[in-house]
């Protein structure tokens, strides 16, 4: 039964087609097609349009509540923004107080903005300039008070307390201001004194200073010299723990009154070198503008 | 009257100032008797076969501004006979599953007519087929249809329907050497 040549095509189609040939359809299809396919009559348009009219009937009652008040949410919100007083005209500036409510709410906004990111900058800044000091407060008084100028003296009350209590850290003005007179003083008197260890030097002899003078002088005082006090490496040789605080002070207040020749000699408690130093004409221990690296005021406060 | 399948000559394109209901009349009178068969052969079902071809008859007037050629409308009947008798199937095999049986001694009214075509044992045999391939065989050995003509109708590629068509023969033929 299962020969190749044996053709299921065929036999499926004479079977097929034997049945659809026992199929008789009605002779009222097309009658009824075109039932279903004629134009809606007159009736049926009535009843249409009476059951769209019953339809929006009830679609508007949902909705004309809903509209109202959605119509009087919108006029509320109008008449929010209209000029006050009863029965008053509208302004044709009326617009001008909405604009002028959204610009003042701008400004809050942009305003409160700027100062949340301007206000932590501020308080590093603040806290920048407070850290010295609370540094200077700390200090171990190893340092010497020649190195410091003299609002920082002042703003201390001038007693200043132990000696090392500023000595130790010096401000970065300070700092700069001394490194241009070491740079050129040729040879500050204490180091050509005692040329291994200017530390010792104002402790041991007296006379160093006396001699280390004349080079101060010659060189001629820088601005920052004379708010030092000791130019130079002569403030590493001033701090020393036996001198006092009495020393220390008579020595900055020599140094801005007469320069540092006087502050030097003060420092090592050499009368006769603090009488030449005031007797020395202060035009030479003026400070040239030249030579000045440092824009600090100290001059005008003399 | 020719009753085929394919489109008849004689009718040649629809003339365009034809309105749709002269060409649902020319239509009907050249291929609803065909078409009626085809959906009887897929339904089991005359008076289904005649619901679905008038159904077709009634979509394709309201689109008859789209077809406007008789080729284009007797390729959309087609295709509206396959889907829509399909959709017939799909919503009797639901309703068979739901519904009770009824009693063998009290036969349906459809009883008749299905007997009738099912007196051959190739259409008992083409009855035990899944729906689309039996939809193939018809197609295909019924309406003389080409395979672009099947898969236009069907919705399918060609390759489908040739897949469909040998997967169907081979049941086919099993089933007839079994019985046999």
């Amino acid at each position: 039964m299962s020969a190749p040549d044996y053709d299921y095509g065929d036999v499926l189609r004479r079977a097929l087609h034997a049945a659809a040939e026992s199929v008789d359809p009605s002779a009222e299809g097309l009658e009824r097609i075109r039932e279903r396919i004629a134009p809606p009559s007159l009736l049926s348009f009535a009843l249409v349009a009476g059951w769209y009219a019953d339809l929006s009937g009830r679609a508007m009652a949902w909705a004309r509540p809903v509209g109202e008040s959605l119509v009087d949410l919108f006029w509320v919100t109008v008449d929010r923004f209209r000029p006050a007083g009863p029965g008053q005209a509208r302004s044709r500036y009326a617009w001008l107080r909405p604009a002028a409510a959204m610009g003042t709410a701008i400004f809050v906004v942009a305003a409160g903005a700027f100062a949340v990111m301007t206000l932590p900058q501020a308080i590093s800044s603040s806290g920048s300039i407070s850290l010295p000091w609370s540094q200077h407060a700390a200090g171990t008084g190893a340092g010497s008070s020649a190195v410091h100028s003299a609002s920082q003296l002042a703003s201390h009350g001038g007693s200043g307390g132990p000696s090392g209590t500023y000595g130790g850290s010096s401000s970065a003005s300070s700092s700069r201001c001394v490194s241009p007179g070491q740079s050129t003083s040729p040879s500050p008197s204490p180091s050509t004194s005692s040329s291994s260890s200017p530390a010792s030097t104002a402790s041991t002899t007296p006379t160093a200073p006396v001699t280390s003078s004349p080079p101060v002088t010659t060189t001629g005082p820088s601005p920052s010299t004379s708010e030092s006090g000791t130019p130079g490496p002569g403030s590493a040789t001033t701090p020393s723990p036996s001198t006092s605080a009495a020393t220390s002070v008579t020595s900055t207040v020599l140094g801005l009154a007469a320069g540092p020749q006087a502050a030097a000699a003060a420092a090592t408690g050499d009368a006769i070198s603090i009488a030449s130093a005031l007797q020395a004409p202060h035009a030479s221990k003026k400070p040239s503008p030249s030579a000045s690296p440092c824009p600090s005021g100290t001059p005008r406060k003399r | 009257m020719t009753e085929t399948l394919v489109a008849d000559v004689s009718l040649g394109s629809v003339p365009a100032d034809w309105d749709a209901d002269r060409a649902v009349t020319a239509l009907y009178s050249a291929h609803y008797r065909s078409l009626v068969r085809l959906a009887a052969l897929l339904v089991r079902d005359v008076a289904t076969a005649e619901e679905v071809v008038q159904d077709s008859f009634v979509a394709m007037h309201g689109g008859w501004r789209r077809l406007r050629d008789s080729d284009k409308a007797l390729s959309y009947l087609r295709q509206s006979v396959v889907n829509r008798s399909r959709s017939v199937l799909r919503h009797r095999v639901v309703v068979d599953r739901n519904a009770p049986k009824p009693p063998p001694d009290m036969p349906s009214a459809e009883h008749g007519a299905l007997a009738l075509l099912e007196r051959s044992a190739v259409v008992a045999a083409l009855r035990t087929l899944p729906p689309r391939q039996r939809e193939a065989l018809v197609l295909r050995y019924y309406g003389d249809l080409s395979e672009a003509q099947i898969a236009a109708a069907m919705g399918i590629s060609k390759g489908a329907v040739k897949s469909h068509t040998a997967r169907a023969m081979t049941a086919l033929r099993s089933v007839l050497e079994r019985e046999a």
